[in-house]
């Protein structure tokens, strides 16, 4: 069922008309149901190992939560008589068997996303590379959102452990925690706290017309951004990335601008559409993008860029990684060897780099994702880091004003070229692919009957003229930079709309739709395209 | 020790971390207010404080503390 069909929709609209129809305390079951179907439509075997590893999860949970009753029971029951050491030696006793339990529970969910998103790649270059016959697990399927569900289900866990959270006694909610239809294919990730509460209430929430409009729209906002935008910008960055050897320098460094539109236009697209339909079941989702562009730096991107990702990182790996006492006791003999400066600077340094392997890592198997969005990142941040004192000589001697707008732009200028050449290497098929893409940029100059026949081959497709087509992507980029410099002033157009009244309502409904009527991307000659981190 | 003697000592590790004598902390300070307060320098913040208290932070604490506020109550329960 794809996100973008009629019977997504019918399926929504369904899904919500009997959610608002039942009783609260039944509500949490009609969105597993519905999610357990949405699965389905996808994969039916997907939706085993699911269950399987929401289980796992589930009693691992219930035993750890086991261990911190018969703690809290004992300190209850001694705590007048017990001396300090009893209290501390029963917190360990408790303590080490719960960090058994979670230990478990970690590595079974690592274990199974390693095996059916990572084991499969990897047995073949060992085979090829060093000519071996190892198990290549060719009828291991990869279940749908693995990537999100196995790292939520860890942090629900973790969480118990850490005492954010109460385990869950009914594991039919942490089934629906796993397989959350809004989340399971593309995030955002949720926190169990913040997203089960919402899920499971005792009263019910009220769908009011305001909040139902604001809804609507930004689902066709999100529709418009995938459909009209990411889709038909996609058509000329296919065409560009899978024959780069035919085009080069303007026509390449345009397909890699537009790559840097698709993306972002397709991601936040669905973040929209998935937000807006949380609207009409009354459920908040986290929001995975706060007009990342703007940044002024790269490790200001990545927190406006799939926030949630970067979230969950750095709560459940970075900062456990950075308080284990190996990292504090490396931290401490650098202070006590060399100096205090690295005592602080070169255990987050190893930390980060641990960090943005895991994140290139997570996206796939294969190193164009570790290097892209993992190692050359580690770079940009590390390079900012090490060069700021150099550049902030530079620029008290340049006499720039770091408040100003143009610095600013410049500074959000230099991000998103620095992003669009790490997302040559994410869109490439191989390193070797990439570097040959961007060997290309140096070659022929500012060509103009490469960029026209890019655009008449683009518009072929999309059924108009080349001047149209290209007046069309860059009518696209300006509306999103526009769109994002909107909300970046703290002003909600839709929320204005709205408070103008009807006839505001009415255009900006009916532009959204026309839109998509016109300029989005359909008909026996397109070939719907999934949302790019779909695969991921 | 009194809450204000708590704040005393706690902004002196925020001085020596953020690389600020000017800085001063308060209750409702938050991550925001600090330009460099970013999850970099927070887990540095967090070990310097550890040391200055001769405490530790829990890894739920870590993540759950909002404000300064919240950390001084942290602190002040563990001395």
């Amino acid at each position: 069922m794809s996100i973008t069909s009629f019977q997504f929709i019918l399926f929504v609209i369904v899904s919500v008309t009997i959610y608002r129809i039942i009783p609260a305390k039944l509500q949490w079951v009609v969105l597993l149901i519905a999610s357990v179907i949405f699965y389905i439509s996808f994969s039916v075997v997907g939706i085993f190992v699911l269950i399987a590893t929401a289980l796992i999860t589930y009693y691992f949970a219930i035993q750890i939560q086991n261990q911190k009753d018969m703690l809290s029971s004992w300190m209850t029951a001694h705590k007048a008589l017990a001396t300090k050491e009893e209290r501390k030696e029963k917190k360990e006793y408790y303590g080490k068997k719960q960090r058994f339990y979670l230990i478990l529970a970690i590595v079974i969910n690592v274990f199974i996303l390693f095996l059916c998103k990572y084991y499969g790649k990897l047995s073949i270059n060992l085979n090829h590379t060093f000519h071996v016959n190892i198990w290549t697990a060719e009828n291991i399927i990869l279940p749908l959102g693995i990537s999100y569900y196995s790292l939520q289900l860890i942090g629900y866990i973790t969480d118990v452990q850490r005492d954010v959270i109460q385990a869950e006694r009914n594991p039919l909610k942490v089934i629906l925690y796993g397989v959350f239809f809004l989340s399971i294919m593309q995030g955002p990730f949720n926190r169990y706290e913040t997203l089960m509460p919402q899920i499971c209430r005792d009263k019910k929430s009220k769908l009011d017309f305001v909040t139902a409009k604001k809804a609507i729209l930004r689902i066709l906002w999100g529709y418009v951004k995938k459909k009209c935008i990411a889709d038909q910008v996609g058509i000329l960055v296919n065409e560009v990335f899978s024959n780069y050897r035919n085009y080069s320098g303007s026509a390449i460094i345009l397909a890699t601008f537009c790559f840097a539109i698709q993306l972002y236009a397709d991601f936040a697209g669905y973040m929209d559409i998935m937000a807006g339909i949380g609207q009409l079941f009354g459920i908040e989702i986290p929001e995975n993008f706060h007009q990342p562009f703007f940044s002024r730096k790269i490790s200001e991107f990545w927190q406006k860029w799939h926030i949630s990702l970067g979230a969950w990182l750095k709560g459940y790996v970075f900062y456990p990684v950075l308080k284990s006492h190996v990292f504090k006791d490396f931290g401490k003999w650098l202070t006590q060897t060399v100096s205090k400066e690295a005592g602080r600077n070169i255990p987050t340094y190893v930390g980060m780099l641990i960090l943005w392997t895991l994140i290139g890592t997570w996206h796939g198997a294969g190193i164009t994702y570790v290097f892209s969005v993992g190692l050359l990142q580690f770079f940009y941040i590390f390079m900012g880091k090490i060069t700021a004192p150099v550049s902030a000589k530079v620029k008290a001697a340049l006499k720039i004003n770091e408040d100003s707008l143009g610095w600013h732009v410049f500074q959000s200028c230099r991000v998103t070229v620095l992003m669009m050449f790490a997302w040559i290497f994410f869109n490439s098929p191989s390193m070797k692919d990439a570097f040959g893409f961007i060997g290309r940029i140096f070659c022929g100059g500012i060509n103009v009957s490469q960029v026209t026949q890019i655009f008449t081959e683009g518009s072929a497709l999309a059924g108009i003229s080349g001047a149209i087509f290209m007046f069309y992507i860059l009518l696209c980029a300006v509306i999103l930079v526009c769109v994002d410099l909107i909300h970046e002033k703290g002003v909600s157009i839709r929320d204005s709309a709205i408070s103008r009244g009807y006839i505001a309502e009415c255009v900006l409904f009916f532009t959204l739709i026309f839109a998509l009527i016109v300029f989005g991307a359909y008909g026996s000659q397109y070939n719907p395209s999934n949302f790019i981190y779909f695969e991921f | 020790m009194s809450r204000e003697e708590i704040f005393e000592r706690l902004n002196l590790v925020f001085r020596d971390v953020f690389d600020d004598d000017s800085l001063t902390v308060g209750e409702s300070t938050t991550a925001e207010d600090i330009d460099d307060w970013d999850s970099l320098h927070h887990i540095s913040l967090l070990a310097a404080i550890e040391d200055e208290f001769d405490i530790e932070f829990s890894m739920g604490q870590t993540v759950k503390m909002k404000n300064v506020g919240e950390m001084v109550d942290y602190i002040a329960g563990e001395l």
